[in-house]
């Protein structure tokens, strides 16, 4: 599937079928996009659904990681 | 009992004498409005976090923006929500996504 830029296909992770995250730099500033993707004329086109992250709030959830896992274990495992 | 981690003011401590309370977490199925059956995981910024809910049964990912209406916090438009096999994707690359992000920052 082609992506809007080269410079995106070099930065983006794909997490479902209609679903990325991706890096971006948006008037100087990165933002780290996961979000939601849609069809369009041939074209993957980011739909509004999704939220882009500051490098700082990237930071603040990569090291709750451990945390969220341990929630997913609480609540998957939950009796 | 788990009501740790979940920060909301207006906890169901308030109606809970023997009765149902309707945010209990622990139940998977206690979650017709797919509402805020969850963990408050972290708060990434003023306004947004990270929370692990079920959502129609399922546990997700949900990293959302929250705004204050009434005294309530409630969820906004912005945000996704990622179920266990895109979380796992995420997981499988975050040191990858990491790096790229300090590479470019």
């Amino acid at each position: 599937m082609r992506m809007r830029d080269e410079e995106e296909a070099s930065r983006a992770q794909r997490l479902s079928s209609k679903r990325r995250v991706t890096l971006q730099d948006f008037r100087g500033k990165t933002l780290l996009s996961i979000r939601e993707y849609y069809m369009k004329d041939g074209k993957e086109l980011p739909s509004s659904k999704g939220i882009s992250l500051t490098v700082e709030q990237w930071e603040a959830f990569r090291n709750a990681v451990p945390a969220i896992e341990a929630a997913i274990k609480k609540l998957e495992g939950s009796d | 009992m788990w009501k740790k981690g979940w920060k909301r003011k207006n906890e169901v401590e308030a109606g809970g004498d023997g009765a149902a309370p309707s945010r209990k977490f622990a139940k998977k199925d206690s979650d017709d409005d797919g509402g805020d059956d969850g963990i408050v995981v972290c708060q990434i910024s003023k306004n947004r976090r990270v929370s692990v809910r079920l959502w129609q049964g399922k546990v997700v990912v949900d990293i959302r923006e929250f705004y204050v209406k009434d005294g309530k916090e409630l969820p906004g438009k912005k945000g996704i929500s990622l179920p266990m096999d895109q979380w796992k994707v995420m997981l499988d690359h975050i040191d990858e996504i990491d790096e790229a992000v300090k590479e470019n920052s």
